[in-house]
C-alpha cells in the first residue's frame, strides 16, 4: 500500500532524538496496550501481516498525528471492530453489550514464557527453486497494490544484488489478506548512491529482505 | 492437546498455532518441540479462535475513518475502556497483560543481546555458530525467540558499520534486546537512515571516514538483524560479565559503538 507508514526516504523529518526510554510501567497505557495486543492476538487466528495492515488503512494524518502505542490502539480497535467482536459503543463505554461466540479463552498468563521462548517460524519448506541465487542482479519491480506489501516505495524500480536467498516464507501480501502462500525470500543490496543521487559514498549499501514476486532479472 | 509428535509437524502445531501471533510455527528440528513441551507442560490451552473474516483494505480504512471519527481523543481513557472490555468479554486475560509486562521489564532487554554479544567476543566457536545460525545460537545461551526466529548477525569490522532500522513499522529482535526504543520507532529514524545512514549518525554522535563502509539493514521481512559490535581496545582480560557490561542496546543496533572501559576497567 502506498501509505505514508512507507517512510524510508521521505523528507520532512527533522534530527532524531535518542530519548531514553521510559520503562514499562503496569500503570502506563503505553505498556498495557502493547500487552493487550501480544495478549489477544496470540491465541487468535489473526495474524501479524493482517496486524501491520490495519494499521497501515489508518488515514495518514491519523497515523502521523498518533504517537506509536496509539497506532496499536488504532490498529488492533479496527481489527476487533472489523471481526465483530466489539461495537463504537462498547469502546466509547468499556462496558459490553454482547459476547462474542467462538473467541476461545483468553491467553494465560502460564502461557507467555512459552510464546516468548518459540516465537514465531514463517519460514516453510520449499515447494520449488529459487529463481535467484546470492550474486544475480535484479531489479524491485513496480509492486505497489492498495493491500498488504513489505516492498517499499524506495527500492521500486532500482537494481540491486542478491546477497542471501532466507528460503522460503510466508508472503505478507497474501497472508495479510487470509491466504498463507510462501516465496523465496531474499536479502538484497543497493548501492546507496544508485538509490539517492545526493549520496557521494561510493560504497555504502541498503539491504531490503524482498520475497521473489518483487523482484525480475536485471 | 498435543496428538503426535511424529506426524506431519504442522499438523501437531494445529493447536500450538492459536498460541502465535501466526498460524506459522517453529518446525525446525526437536529442539523447538522440547522447548515447547517444557514451557507448556500444564497449561490448558482450550478454546480457538476462529478468524474467517473479510481481511479487505477499502473495509478496514473505512472502519478506521469511523473509529477515529467516533471514539475520544485521548489514548488513555480509550485503552483502558479496552482493556475492560476485552477482559469483560473473555477476550483478555489481564493476569496476561500484567504477565507480558513483567516480562518486558525484567526477563527479555538487551541484557540478552549483551551476554550473545561478550560470548562470541571470547568464544571462537560459538562466534561461528553465531554468524552461522545466530537463532539457534542464541538459544544456547537461553535468550528466547520470539521475534528473534530468523536471526542474523552482521559483524562491524574497522572498515565496516551496520545499522538496522524497519522503514516499514517497527521490526526489531525482541528475543535479544526486547522492546524497541522510542528514537528507533521514531519517523525521523525510520524515514532518514535509510537515505542519509551518515547523517543519522553523526546524530548519534558517530562520524566515519569515507573508507568505512555503511550498510544499513531495513527489517522489511521477517528476518531480524543484530549488530555484532567491536571489541573495544583494553578489554584483554576481562571475563564475559565484564564485557556483557559494556554492551550497550543502542550498539546492537548501530548507532553507537562499545566504548572502551573507564576507570580501573
Amino acid at each position: 500500500m502506498d501509505g505514508v507508514h512507507d517512510m524510508g526516504g521521505m523528507h520532512g523529518f527533522g534530527a532524531v532524538d535518542p530519548v531514553p526510554n521510559r520503562p514499562l510501567s503496569k500503570n502506563d497505557w503505553h505498556a498495557r496496550m502493547f500487552a493487550i495486543e501480544l495478549s489477544y492476538t496470540q491465541p487468535g487466528g489473526f495474524n501479524v501481516d493482517w496486524t501491520r495492515h490495519a494499521m497501515e488503512c489508518m488515514a495518514p494524518a491519523a497515523y502521523l498525528s498518533s504517537e506509536y502505542f496509539d497506532r496499536w490502539y488504532w490498529r488492533d480497535v479496527g481489527i476487533l471492530f472489523n471481526a465483530g467482536w466489539v461495537s463504537i459503543e462498547e469502546l466509547k463505554t468499556g462496558q459490553a453489550l454482547s459476547i462474542p461466540e467462538n473467541v476461545g479463552d483468553p491467553l494465560r498468563p502460564e502461557a507467555v514464557p512459552a510464546i516468548l521462548e518459540q516465537g514465531v517460524d514463517t519460514s516453510r519448506p520449499a515447494t520449488g527453486t529459487a529463481a535467484f541465487k546470492p550474486g544475480d542482479r535484479v531489479r524491485a519491480r513496480f509492486h505497489a497494490p492498495l493491500g498488504a506489501t513489505r516492498l517499499p516505495r524506495y527500492a521500486r524500480g532500482h537494481v540491486g544484488t542478491v546477497e542471501t536467498c532466507h528460503g522460503w516464507h510466508v508472503l505478507p501480501d497474501t497472508n495479510a489478506h487470509g491466504e498463507e502462500r510462501a516465496e523465496p525470500l531474499y536479502s538484497v543490496g543497493f548501492l546507496a548512491h544508485q538509490l539517492w543521487e545526493e549520496v557521494t559514498s561510493p560504497i555504502d549499501k541498503i539491504f531490503v529482505d524482498l520475497w521473489e514476486g518483487y523482484l525480475e532479472p536485471a | 492437546m498435543i496428538k503426535s509428535c511424529s506426524a506431519n509437524k504442522f499438523d501437531v502445531f494445529a493447536t500450538f498455532q492459536d498460541l502465535c501471533i501466526d498460524a506459522s510455527v517453529c518446525c525446525g528440528g526437536d529442539e523447538p518441540l522440547k522447548i515447547w513441551h517444557r514451557a507448556i507442560q500444564g497449561i490448558d490451552l482450550r478454546g480457538k479462535r476462529q478468524v474467517s473474516v473479510p481481511r479487505d483494505s477499502k473495509r478496514m480504512m473505512a472502519l478506521q475513518e469511523e473509529l477515529h471519527s467516533h471514539l475520544p481523543s485521548e489514548a488513555a481513557l480509550r485503552v483502558k475502556a479496552l482493556e475492560s472490555l476485552l477482559v469483560e468479554k473473555g477476550i483478555v486475560d489481564s493476569a496476561t497483560v500484567d504477565r507480558w509486562i513483567d516480562a518486558f521489564g525484567d526477563e527479555v532487554g538487551p541484557k540478552n543481546g549483551a551476554r550473545v554479544v561478550a560470548r562470541a567476543w571470547t568464544d571462537p566457536a560459538f562466534k561461528q555458530r553465531l554468524m552461522d545460525n545466530a537463532s539457534e545460537a542464541i538459544t544456547e545461551l537461553g535468550c528466547p525467540r520470539l521475534e528473534a526466529n530468523h536471526l542474523i548477525v552482521v559483524e562491524n569490522l574497522p572498515q565496516l558499520h551496520n545499522v538496522v532500522v524497519c522503514t516499514l513499522c517497527s521490526c526489531y529482535p525482541w528475543g535479544v534486546l526486547g522492546a524497541p526504543p522510542t528514537w528507533y520507532k521514531s519517523f525521523e529514524y525510520r524515514s532518514r537512515v535509510v537515505r542519509d545512514p551518515r547523517g543519522v549518525l553523526r546524530e548519534f554522535g558517530l562520524d566515519f571516514g569515507e573508507d568505512v563502509e555503511v550498510r544499513v539493514w531495513d527489517s522489511t521481512a521477517q528476518i531480524r538483524y543484530l549488530v555484532l559490535p567491536e571489541r573495544p581496545a583494553g578489554t584483554e582480560g576481562f571475563d564475559e560479565e565484564q564485557l556483557a557490561a559494556l554492551v550497550s542496546r543502542d550498539a546492537m543496533v548501530g548507532t553507537a559503538k562499545v566504548a572502551p572501559p573507564t576507570g580501573g576497567g
